[in-house]
Formats: C-alpha cells, structure tokens, sequence
C-alpha cells in the first residue's frame, strides 16, 4: 500500500525539547501579533479612500495561530499541500513572512491592491499557496480530490515518490 | 494533503458529498484539521453538533483525533478532585464557556466557586490560581497547547485519513476572546494598545520579526533557517507539455450529433497508441454512458487502486459497456454530485504545478447542472486549474426531457467565467478542430480550461474539408458557413444545434435577398472577449471584420438554443439591425419541431425576424435620409 510522509512521523516522535517547545511558542506569538496587527493596520491606520470597512477576521485567526504555527515551522514537509480555512489567512501571511516567502510591503498592503489576499490565493500571493480557499467548505474538499489525484498518478507511476522528511 | 477547516464549514454540504466520495475510492494521505471554535459567524454552534460529525467522519473510514485538553488542564484534572473540573468543563454549554472566556478568571471563579465549592480539591485549585492563572487555566484548551497540538500530529504513523478535532476559542489572546460577536469584528483601538502592551511591541517595530519576544532574534533565526519549509525550494513543479496530433479524426457519417461526434472522437483516440491519450483522463458524476464517454472507458478502462473484473462480463451478460476497474483505468467514476466534479476537476487540473506530471483531464456533465457545482467550477478556474468540460445534453433540444433538464442560461455563464473558453459548434468536423485546439490550450502558459456545449440533435453534416483558414475561424468563433455578396442587407448568424432551422432559413430568404449571408458562430464568448480587447486598443474585432461585409446598418438576426442575450450584443459591433431569437422561458417536454416553434428558434420565426431586421434597417436608412 502507498505509503508517504504522514507514515513516517510517528516513529521518530519523542518528546519535544523544551529548548524547541520554546522556540516554537514565541513564534507563536508572534504569528498572533503580526496576523492581528496586519488586519488592525489594514483597518484603522492605513488611508481609507472609500468609506469602506476593510475587514480581516483578527478573532478567526488567533484560534489557529498555535495549529499553524505547529504545523509550517515544525510538522509540515516541503512535499505536502495545504488549504488553509479562508479566515486564517492573515495566520498564513504573518508565518509566509517569518518564513522570509513574503515581503514586509505586501503584509502592509493586507486586503489592499496588489497586497496579500484577504483569502489565500494561488494566482495571486503566488507559490507558497497550494490551493486557494475563500469559499467556504471548496478548500477542504479540495484536498481530498488532489488526494486521489495524486494516487492517480503515483499508481500508474506517473509521478516520483516524494522524498522523505528533511534530514 | 492538508485542510485547516473552521468548523462551520462542516455546514457546507459540498464536505459531506466529499467525504462519500473519499470513502468510495479508499482516500489515503489525508488530514483535516479542524479549528472547533465553537462559534460560527452569527452564533455559536450547536453542542451536539459534534458528537454527529466525529462518528460520521468515523463510519467513512477515517481516524478522529480530539485534541481536548492541554497540558494545564490535564495536571489540574489529575489533582484530588480534579475530576469534578473536568465534568464541570464537559458539561458546560458551548454559550457558557465562550462568555466565560470573554469574562475571564474573576467569571469562572464565579462559576466555579457556586458549583463545586463543596469538594476541598476544586477550592483547592481555586486557591492557587489568581485571577489571570485561572484564566489561562481555563482556556487551556488543547489546541491551544503546543506540545499536545505537536504530540497528536507526530503520533500519526500511517496513511489513513485522519481528523483532527481541534478545540480552540476564538479569539484566544485577543481581549475580545470567546465573545460571540466577534468574527468579523475588529479590535478598537484601546483593545489594540492594550493587546500591544501584553506583546511588548514598541511604536514603529509592529513588523519587526522578533520584537517583544523572551528569546533572542538570533536564537529565533536560527531555528527558522532549520524548519524544512524554510529556504527558496519551489513548491511548484515545471511540467512539460504533452505533444497533441496535428488533427483528431473527424467521425464520419451524413447525420450525427456533436455529442456522439465527441464520444467517437474520444474513442479513436482510447483506440491509438498515440502517446497523448495516456494522459488524458475522464471523470464523470454519474452520467459517463449519457454523455457519451462510453467508447472511451471501454477500451480504457476505470480507475481503482484495486483490479476489479467486469462481473457481468465474467456472467457473459451481454453489455455494451465493458467496466473493468484496475490501477491503470484512465476514467474516474463519480457518484452524480457537480461539486465532486469541479473539485476533481480542479485538482486533476493542476497536476502539473502540484505533482509535475501534466494531465487531460475531462469532465462530462449535462448542461443545466453546471449550475448545480457552479461555485466549485468557478474556483477551480479562479485558481487556474486547466481542464476540459463536455456539457451535454443541452438547450431545450434534449426536448422530452423537459423543462427541469433545459439549460438557458450556461452559455452566458461560458460567456462570463473568466479562466475558461466556452465554445458551442454545430458540426463534427468543427468538434474535431476545438477539441485538439483546447488540449493545446490547456497546457499553455496563459491558456485557460475550455467548456463545450454539446447537443444529442443529429444533424446533417457539410461535405467539405477543413483548411487552416477555416480552421483558424471556428477556433477564434465564426465564419461565414454562406458568404454574403456585395452590399448585403442581412444576414443570419446562428450557433450550435439549430443549424438546421438556420439553413432553411437562409435557403428561404436568398430567392429574396441573394446577396444575404449565414455566419456560423463556433464561440459567442471567443467573438465577445475578441470584441472588448480589441475595442480597448483601436482596433477591428473579428466580429467586427465578419461583419464589414454587410452593408452598414443591414439587418442580422441571431439564433441559438440558450438565452438570447448570448448573442443579442453583436447588434453593437457594427450598428447592425439586430433581431436577437433564443430561449428565455422555462422550457418543457416535447419534441423538436413543437418546441422549437413554441420558444421562437424554428425557421418560422428566423424568418420573422429577418422581415422585422430588414424592415428596422430600412426605417434606419430612410429617418437619415430625410
């Protein structure tokens, strides 16, 4: 039976060192500040041409800053495909840019012209997104047909096996 | 693969035909994270929500992971009493805690200190916790806490598809915390520059990476250079294109039907050893024989990670259908939901970035269904997946089937999409040109998916062959099928299956008018996009230039089985008299002629209108001249 990544984290699993437990909750932290802060910027500092509310959900987002935050600086491989739940995208964004995959300008410019999405995007935040989501429940089930596709592939070995966890 | 879900998006039913799906064809590699917040954007979800969805998600297959409680919690509950707290926080309502949460230590104390003041371990707990401990006690939920959120992940240790039910309080950290207004609410700004405080975050260092941190920026750097996301690896693979034929075969025959033109087409295909058929792959909701995809899945067989006799073969039950299921299958059956569809569709689109193997995928449907999965096709070409849609049956000419099964409106639909080419030709030969054009498209760099909306209305085939000229015409989406002599004062451009009525039209009205025209019109939404772009940069539109050969101002009557509106536009390209025929009431059962004359598209009324189009152009010439 296929076997990839998810089935070799288990094994190596001991406890987690305090020294990366550590390192881990203070970035933590700060995905939950910059998420919050990207949307208060957004909102309350930058120019407002339009009387429009420019919106962000700061309370959607701080309930997965410890699962992603978990997931792209720890669980996560470079082989595995995310969507992510639409309102967690400024949680997406602030750990793009920990991450050095996305620009201080385009975290100012949240939900504005040409800065990063107010739902992550394919087209247009560019590589770190795998699949868009936005609207509700398509993301998800997204996953599971790419799933399938890339049995599709791997079965009539169309596609390398992925490689293994980073060293 | 991996969601992160919010939990109310287990209310959107696309989840539920997803996970049957899943269940069919033995999903593996899969996990759903699901943040349980408890609270949807109007109101909090309903408590007994949640013991439904983890036994579902258990009957389909999967492993459910609670992650409940943190660490905190787990060592109070482990105290003498410890587990009163515990049934105390069980039974809670989902309303309750959430304004506990918003209310903060001095509300649980409260509560706590009126409930369960009678066991010495509980004000035990309650002693020891000040205000803020008990608070940060009390919202130690698991998913909440790092080392239990990284304990259930690496616990993981093989493929099975796993749920991750998260529980989590939204807003954790934020001062509006579990408050049942707050999903698209914003924190004022005595709530930031408190929330600025607590994070140590000085004036004009908000984006500073490590600011207000207990740990050094360089320790911080350190490890972020060793997470195996970090660094510039692309995720997105390079795939090369797949060599198309220069030609498919056109199906032969004086009477067919662009449905079975494309069904024989796809099957000569199946039948060549022709290294692109390898990697076409079909998919269906359902409705495979129906839409014709029959020949192909014969010779190609279903997928299934397993090999599946064909039961009614081995019983020598006679069948057209041979359905032996094997690995090497190239058609993925779907149980009869659209969304399924779009998403399969989306994903097979985008193998090449994703998994750097390019695909062809197509995906049959009937016509009026496309709106039943519209929001799903309009994702997989928001995020530029690239695939083919067969639409067919279509129109009110699948006639006994009825006004529930007409579609109307799916052409203006092909007209608005952007990401996707919509075509509707008439003829096999037309057919075989799209179609080897659109596995081209699909694979170029700022191609985009194509829709074809096929008919079941056998019709008489042109005896001619296809130049690169006429080639050129219908890929870009008209020509003229009759030309239209000099100073022509009409002409008729029809589209798709009333060809038929459009000829005897155009027989009729040339014993009157011989100089008149009869265009044929292969895409409304190639000519319409042609039309804007070219309008944007000074220049002559395709439509414009077909046009050109009719007088000024001469008359022009469209026709097709869909919405008037697909077409009615091309009155404006040139100032033509237009007289725009289609459907714009729900239909109903019959046959051709009956219908075709009750909803205004037969020959009579073509040619009705070209009396109105011609008598308007007149009008027109004689108000200028006097």
């Amino acid at each position: 039976m296929l076997r990839t990544l998810e089935s070799c984290r288990g094994r190596e699993h001991q406890a987690e060192p305090a020294d990366k437990l550590a390192c881990l909750s203070a970035l933590e932290r700060k995905v939950l500040w910059l998420s919050t802060w990207m949307i208060h910027n957004a909102n309350h500092i930058r120019a407002n041409r339009d009387g429009l509310k420019v919106g962000g959900h700061q309370a959607s987002s701080a309930s997965v800053a410890t699962l992603m935050t978990a997931l792209y600086f720890d669980v996560l491989r470079p082989q595995d495909r995310v969507a992510v739940k639409p309102h967690a995208s400024p949680v997406f964004h602030a750990i793009q840019y920990l991450l050095g995959h996305q620009t201080r300008d385009k975290l100012e410019r949240f939900r504005g012209f040409g800065g990063t999405q107010s739902y992550p995007s394919r087209t247009k935040d560019g590589e770190t997104v795998d699949f868009s989501t936005g609207s509700v429940g398509l993301g998800v089930g997204m996953t599971l047909f790419a799933s399938l596709a890339q049995d599709y592939l791997r079965l009539k070995r169309l596609v390398r096996r992925m490689t293994r966890r980073a060293a | 693969m991996i969601a992160l879900a919010g939990d109310a998006e287990l209310d959107e039913g696309n989840i539920f035909e997803a996970l049957l799906e899943g269940w069919k064809h033995d999903v593996r590699n899969l996990w759903w994270v699901i943040d349980y917040n408890r609270q949807s954007l109007d109101a909090v979800v309903s408590d007994r929500l949640f013991g439904r969805i983890d036994a579902m998600f258990e009957m389909m297959g999967w492993r459910v992971v609670t992650l409940k409680y943190g660490r905190l919690l787990e060592a109070a509950f482990a105290r003498p009493d410890g587990h009163h707290l515990r049934e105390w926080i069980d039974a809670c309502p989902n309303s309750l805690y959430s304004a506990l949460v918003y209310k903060g230590g001095e509300g649980w104390r409260e509560h706590l200190h009126r409930d369960l003041n009678r066991y010495p371990g509980i004000r035990a707990i309650l002693e020891d916790h000040d205000d803020t401990a008990l608070q940060r006690l009390m919202t130690n939920l698991a998913g909440h806490d790092m080392d239990s959120v990284l304990t259930a992940f690496h616990a993981v240790e093989d493929d099975r598809p796993t749920c991750f039910i998260a529980y989590t309080i939204k807003g954790y950290g934020l001062p509006f915390a579990g408050h049942k207004d707050n999903h698209a609410g914003l924190m004022n700004l005595d709530q930031m520059a408190a929330f600025r405080r607590t994070m140590d975050v000085a004036e004009g260092a908000e984006l500073e990476p490590f600011a207000g941190l207990d740990l050094p920026g360089g320790r911080l750097a350190e490890f972020l250079k060793g997470v195996p996301l970090a660094g510039s690896r692309p995720r997105r693979h390079d795939a090369a294109a797949v060599a198309v034929p220069s030609s498919l075969p056109v199906p032969r025959g004086t009477r067919l039907a662009t449905q079975e033109a494309f069904g024989r087409i796809l099957g000569d295909i199946a039948a060549s050893d022709a290294a692109f058929a390898g990697r076409i792959v079909t998919t269906s909701p359902d409705v495979t024989v129906s839409t014709n995809l029959g020949p192909w899945v014969n010779r190609r067989g279903i997928f299934d990670r397993a090999e599946r006799a064909d039961t009614f073969r081995e019983e020598h039950v006679v069948s057209a259908q041979r359905w032996a299921m094997a690995p090497q299958g190239q058609h993925i059956e779907l149980g009869i939901a659209e969304s399924n569809l779009f998403l399969q569709l989306a994903a097979l689109g985008l193998a090449a970035p994703l998994f750097g193997t390019r695909l062809l995928p197509i995906g049959t449907l009937y016509d009026p269904f496309i709106k039943r999965g519209q929001d799903a096709l309009n994702y997989a070409c928001y995020q530029d997946a690239r695939f083919i849609l067969v639409a067919t049956p279509s129109g009110i000419t699948l006639a006994p089937e009825g006004g529930a099964h007409q579609s109307i409106g799916e052409p203006l639909t092909g007209l608005a999409q952007p990401g996707l080419a919509s075509f509707e030709p008439a003829y096999a030969d037309e057919l075989a040109v799209l179609l080897r054009w659109a596995f081209e498209e699909i694979q170029r760099e700022d191609g985009q998916s194509v829709y074809f909306r096929l008919s079941t209305r056998p019709i008489e085939q042109p005896r001619r062959t296809i130049d690169p000229d006429l080639a050129g015409a219908i890929v870009v989406g008209g020509y003229w099928l009759r030309e239209p002599g000099p100073g022509a004062e009409l002409a008729i451009a029809y589209c798709g299956a009333v060809a038929p009525e459009a000829l005897a039209a155009y027989a009729a009205v040339a014993e009157d008018i011989p100089q008149a025209g009869l265009l044929a019109i292969t895409s409304p939404d190639r000519l319409h996009r042609d039309w804007r772009a070219a309008q944007a940069c000074g220049e002559i539109s395709v439509a414009g230039r077909l046009l050109m050969r009719l007088q000024p101002g001469a008359g022009l009557v469209t026709v097709g089985d869909f919405h008037p509106a697909t077409l009615s536009w091309l009155g404006a390209v040139a100032g033509n008299a237009i007289v725009p025929l289609g459907v714009d009431r729900f239909g109903q059962s019959g046959d051709i002629p009956d219908l075709y004359r009750a909803y205004g598209i037969d020959t009579d009324a073509i040619l009705d209108a070209a009396a109105r189009a011609c008598l308007t152009a007149l009008r027109r010439t004689a108000d200028f001249l006097l």
